[in-house]
């Protein structure tokens, strides 16, 4: 009997084999056909990303990094950064400050024409920057309560009127899309009131059009599943012979997948969030190499200092040396660095190489675990660990950490969370877990923006800040700081930031992460790939119009 | 079924008790899959009640990370080979058993009897107004797949298998309900329910005693039958990601993570895999048995 | 005549259970913790934006209130817009229900065809190879989970044998057929895109197998059962010794009558179907409704999640519906 069941069994998925072998014939070759959306090959000079959509497509709500480098190589923006980070004019040929610090005057250039023909004009500037104010989405928040409001006051002249002072105004500019004013109110939805006079403000249209300037202008849209863009054949800036023709972005996140087009070529640069497993396999394909850009993102794990234990400055210090950061930067983001301190070493004014000040210490945590007011009652607490469900590698931190910590007595409890359930939890701090994992990432590329946007006040109960600090120290030290003109006395103030937020330890700072790509390191030339150090601005890496295909 | 008890009351209460047990066994083992199914229950108890005993690595169970032997392929020392984080996957199979048995017996134990007390009210009131709203308002749960259910009122709470646990409950009772309103208003009119009424014994008695008893079979076969679909639920519902949390083993997590490591470390998604189809075949083919044994006439 | 009078009642009463499943689901929907204008405009958006956002959706107003309005624009066809997409639900089910659809009716068809074919065959070889075979994968199947029949599959196919692709609905280097009917192989067919089609067709062999697997052994199960039940009948054995062919008495007298049991069941299934696509469309990442709102689940995207699972709703009523009117058809003694 059982002799005849396992004949039967295996019989049939023989015959099953057979059968699927059968009418399977050759795996999905690619190559030969000729595609819709641009082609395959190298010598089409296209240029195929994979990332996570649906696409934010109007670059005044957009905020996540492949929203974001669309932004880059579809529209313009008053101020340019080069790969590491150093503002450069762009749409803007000079600007001037008032005395008092309340108004910039931006001078633009007269040669820009949008896809559609029309000229770019200041106005188109002002509209710009009163329509993100106004939607209040994506990246407002940069100019939200610092910026009063835009307007042009000749053809190529723009004035942004400030409620406050604000040093770093211009480094943020690189955030401004510069949209075509005529065309998006010729396309507002005028059954929707939401904006008054405005309608829509062009919302709905902006969603799957563009209405840019920049080197590539969309060809073709489904928010859901891929973006094909191409050339602008009229852009301002010279076109080099070799650069993309045009790019494509599809909906891709199967690891599976990823490794296969990416070994016929079908794929040229995937996104930044394959698992380090897959990167390893990408790192051995023949004319496939990792990028390792340093962009300033640190891999932090936030502390709640309003919920105990981890309200006692001495038991977080003691979770600090607790955590053993050499294990996650050899096995579980192997080729990556440790984190210093609050800022990374890739923003201007950071200090983390000074500080350091957290390392792997037993003895240590438990010397600070001592001095903390919980020492006697470790029993009664069970922390919170929440770490984003889409992270695979995350779970591996937190395991890290609640292997360390059992050993002294103190129970974590790890839960994989939905990013959109995280952004809930911090609304208040009692939803707020004991630790967040979270790697938050920036916008313009001083010391500043991340202290401002990690660790003040403003930004408590957002996914930026699971600390709830609630520092008015702190928050004096920043302000004061993104007010200060001078350059030099401006680093020393986020020095002086930093410092003080080392000695506070609301998190720990586990490690610096590099952007990590795969692409076709063999096919073409993609200069911020090979720059060790990256511009801090989320997006800027996927910067198409000057990579370089070779012959 | 009840009746049949009077024939045998020449006999003592033990033989009566041991000729019944008896009889019981040979209506369950008539079909031989019905033991192998009671055998392989009664593994799988054993191994999560001795989990300590008989996991290789009970520290690997809990908080534990070892990199420096992950991704182990199955050798000696570790027969199921190791996880990304250094596991070993035997210990981690052998602990997720008990998970599996307390989903299964929870959601269970706690949809029968709301399920019962629901389809028991409406078969007792079938064709007044109380028995219409019950049974509409099962409709209404049953006009869903209960998974697609599940996952929708899991989304409510933080990923915990307790929370996936109640879960699946809310999308499971109906069944008992629609189950039980069945044979209860089939005895409904028998000449029992209805002398008892005549001679004015209580509503609750009559619920209770009269009609109650007469379903329990039907109960109990449903019972049994369900334990491995329940299981095979909650394991769904890990898979996606709404049940236990690391670094508390789960067949449905464990797979749900190993199967992206595929095909290098296949032994990380194929021995959970099979774990979760010896603990299902086990129950069902038990149910089978249970299910003869109950329902069965004299043989 | 008293068949159409039942129709109709169910049809009427499915209307009841629709609303109140709206209002349950709907529920569901509103109790799910986090601010949905945080979850729409991304954490960074503005006070004022957030506040504007949930004056314009009426999410400040009470719960009977936001229900009214909910239901008024449901009734028009309009659920509101995922926060996921941006797009209106409606138009993103558009997109997404297609290829489930298609997906399941593959699934049904390898379950109609295969479960009455290999039933068929076992009835007539009781006891043989196959027999058995069927007997130990229709055990097999109802303990294992569709998603591991799909990874299972997967990791034969797609590593070991590689000869089907791995994921999605078409190849990216083949271009889409043009949108008729929105099923892909009906399409590639109607526009003569042969290429398209095979490339589709291999796309829906490993999902549509993992679906319909634990289908197929049980209806063969059931159909070679009943069969031999009605094989033993004394009208058979007349048939057989009156000279009427054997394969035609199979087919004409005994499938025909044997076929009500598992049809019911085969639709069963497919309804069930309708829940498991949830895990094997995540499994392929099979562009489908369910995988769409898998990931609305995930995200607490409302809209999405109340839009399709009304969706959902609808077809498995309509499925249960169908399945009471097709077994009476089969078999006259179901009298509706």
């Amino acid at each position: 009997m059982k002799k005849k069941t396992i004949a039967s069994v295996l019989s049939l998925f023989m015959a099953a084999a057979l059968l699927l072998s059968g009418c399977g014939g050759t795996p999905t070759s690619s190559g030969s056909q000729t595609q819709s959306q641009g082609g395959t090959a190298a010598q089409d000079q296209w240029i195929n990303v994979n990332a996570s959509l649906p696409l934010n497509y109007d670059p005044a709500s957009g905020s996540s990094s492949i929203d974001l480098s669309i932004v880059f190589n579809v529209y313009d923006t008053l101020v340019f950064t080069e790969i590491d980070g150093t503002v450069i004019p762009h749409v803007a040929t000079d600007w001037e400050v008032s005395p008092d610090g309340l108004t910039y005057t931006f001078h633009i250039r007269d040669d820009i024409t949008f896809h559609d023909g029309s000229k770019l004009e200041a106005s188109d500037v002002a509209f710009s920057m009163n329509r993100a104010l106004t939607i209040g989405e994506g990246l407002a928040y940069l100019w939200d309560g610092y910026v009063d409001y835009a307007e042009a006051t000749d053809p190529t002249t723009v004035v942004f009127h400030m409620k406050s002072t604000y040093a770093v105004f211009v480094s943020t500019l690189v955030r401004l899309a510069v949209l075509n004013e005529e065309l998006v109110m010729a396309n507002v939805d005028t059954s929707d009131t939401t904006y008054g006079d405005k309608y829509d403000y062009g919302k709905k249209w902006l969603s799957t059009h563009d209405a840019g300037s920049g080197p590539y202008m969309t060809k073709e849209i489904s928010v859901t599943d891929y973006v094909t863009c191409e050339r602008f054949d009229d852009y301002w800036m010279e076109w080099e012979a070799n650069a993309p023709k045009g790019f494509t972005v599809r909906a891709i996140n199967e690891a599976a997948t990823i490794r296969t087009m990416m070994s016929n070529g079908e794929l040229s640069i995937t996104d930044e969030w394959q698992t380090q497993d897959t990167l390893n396999a990408l790192g051995e394909l023949d004319g496939v190499d990792v990028t390792n850009m340093y962009t300033g993102v640190v891999m932090c794990m936030e502390m709640n200092t309003k919920k105990a234990p981890t309200d006692d400055i001495h038991f977080r210090k003691a979770l600090a040396y607790l955590f053993d950061y050499e294990t996650a930067y050899t096995y579980i983001y192997a080729g990556t660095k440790k984190a210093g301190g609050p800022v990374s070493t890739a923003y201007q004014g950071s200090i983390a190489d000074e500080l350091n000040t957290y390392s792997y210490n037993v003895e240590k945590a438990k010397e600070e675990l001592a001095k903390s007011k919980y020492a006697n009652n470790l029993g009664d607490y069970a922390l919170e660990l929440h770490y984003s469900a889409d992270v695979k590698d995350e779970e591996d931190l937190a395991l890290i950490l609640q292997s360390a910590a059992a050993e002294l007595g103190i129970k974590i409890n790890i839960t994989a969370t939905p990013f959109a359930t995280l952004i809930a939890e911090a609304a208040t701090p009692e939803t707020t877990a004991h630790i967040t994992i979270m790697a938050p990432s920036d916008s313009y590329s001083e010391a500043g923006s991340v202290l401002k946007l990690h660790y003040h006040s403003s930004t408590a109960g957002t996914f930026t800040q699971f600390e709830w600090l609630l520092d008015e120290e702190l928050d004096r030290m920043i302000d004061t700081a993104l007010a200060e003109s001078n350059y030099d006395l401006r680093m020393e103030m986020y020095a002086q930031a930093q410092k003080y937020l080392d000695e506070l330890c609301p998190t720990i700072w586990v490690i610096e992460q590099p952007e990590q790509r795969g692409y076709q390191s063999g096919t073409f030339y993609w200069p911020e790939a090979e720059a060790e150090v990256n511009a801090p601005i989320m997006g800027r890496s996927l910067y198409f119009r000057t990579i370089q295909f070779y012959d | 079924m009840g009746k049949t008890e009077r024939k045998t009351r020449t006999l003592t209460r033990g033989q009566a008790r041991m000729d019944k047990v008896k009889r019981s066994w040979y209506r369950f083992s008539r079909n031989k899959m019905s033991v192998v199914g009671l055998v392989g229950v009664i593994f799988v108890v054993l191994v999560a009640i001795f989990q300590d005993v008989l996991a290789p690595y009970p520290e690997h169970a809990q908080a534990y990370t070892n990199y420096a032997a992950m991704k182990l392929a199955p050798c000696a020392e570790y027969l199921f080979g190791t996880d990304g984080t250094g596991r070993d996957v035997l210990s981690r199979v052998i602990f997720s058993f008990r998970n599996a048995l307390i989903m299964g017996v929870g959601v269970i134990c706690v949809a029968a009897p709301i399920g019962v007390v629901f389809g028991l009210l409406a078969g007792y009131y079938k064709g007044k107004w109380i028995s219409t709203v019950i049974m509409r308002v099962v409709d209404i749960f049953l006009s869903l797949p209960s998974l697609v259910l599940a996952l929708a009122v899991s989304a409510l709470f933080s990923p915990t298998l307790f929370h996936s646990m109640m879960a699946i409950t809310f999308s499971w009772w109906a069944w008992y309900a629609r189950l039980v309103y069945g044979s209860a208003a089939s005895v409904r009119n028998e000449y029992f329910v209805k002398s008892a009424e005549l001679i004015g014994a209580s509503r609750a008695h009559i619920i209770l005693r009269e009609i109650l008893p007469n379903c329990w079979s039907t109960i109990l076969t449903k019972m049994t039958m369900d334990m491995g679909v329940v299981i095979l639920m909650g394991s769904t519902l890990s898979f996606v990601g709404l049940g236990a949390q690391p670094p508390q083993p789960d067949l449905g997590t464990m797979i749900a993570d190993g199967y992206k490591l595929l095909p290098e470390c296949w032994w990380l998604t194929i021995f959970p895999a099979l774990a979760i189809m010896l603990i299902v075949l086990a129950f069902n083919l038990f149910g089978d048995g249970i299910s003869d044994m109950l329902n069965s006439k004299e043989a | 005549m008293s068949g159409a009078k039942y129709i109709v009642r169910r049809l009427l009463w499915s209307l009841v259970v629709l609303f109140g499943l709206s209002i349950l689901i709907f529920c569901i929907a509103r109790i799910i913790p986090g601010d949905t204008a945080t979850m729409a405009l991304g954490s960074t958006a503005t006070e004022e934006a957030k506040e504007l956002y949930r004056e314009t959706h009426h999410l400040n107003d009470p719960f009977i209130k936001q229900y009214a309005y909910w239901i008024t624009d449901a009734l028009q066809g309009n659920f509101g817009e995922s926060t996921q997409t941006k797009q209106p639900v409606v138009e993103d089910i558009k997109t997404f229900l297609p290829a489930t659809l298609e997906l399941i009716l593959f699934a049904a068809i390898l379950e109609i065809v295969g479960g009455i074919g290999l039933g068929v065959a076992c009835a007539r070889r009781a006891g043989g190879v196959l027999d058995n075979s069927i007997r130990v994968v229709s055990y097999l199947g109802i303990a294992t989970p569709s998603y591991v029949w799909a990874i299972f599959f997967m990791l034969i196919f797609c590593y070991w044998v590689p000869v089907l692709p791995t994921i999605g609905r078409i190849s990216a280097s083949v271009a889409a057929p043009a949108s008729i009917t929105g099923f892909y192989l009906i399409d590639s067919l109607l526009t003569g895109n042969f290429t398209a089609f095979w490339d589709v067709l291999k796309h829906l062999v490993m999902p549509g197998t993992a679906l319909a697997l634990t289908g197929i052994a049980q209806s063969a199960r059931i159909t070679r059962s009943s069969m031999l039940d009605n094989m033993s009948k004394d009208f058979v054995g007349a048939e057989i010794s009156s000279g009427i062919p054997m394969r035609k008495v199979m087919w004409q007298y005994v499938l025909r009558p044997s076929a009500a049991p598992s049809v019911s069941i085969i639709a069963l299934d497919i309804a069930a179907m309708l829940g498991n696509a949830f895990v094997v469309e995540q499994v392929f990442s099979y562009p489908g409704v369910s995988k769409y709102c898998l990931n609305a689940i995930l995200n607490k995207d409302l809209n999405a999640i109340v839009g399709v699972v009304m969706v959902i709703g609808v077809s498995f009523l309509v499925v249960n519906i169908l399945v009471d009117i097709i077994s009476a058809f089969l078999d006259p003694r179901n009298r509706l």
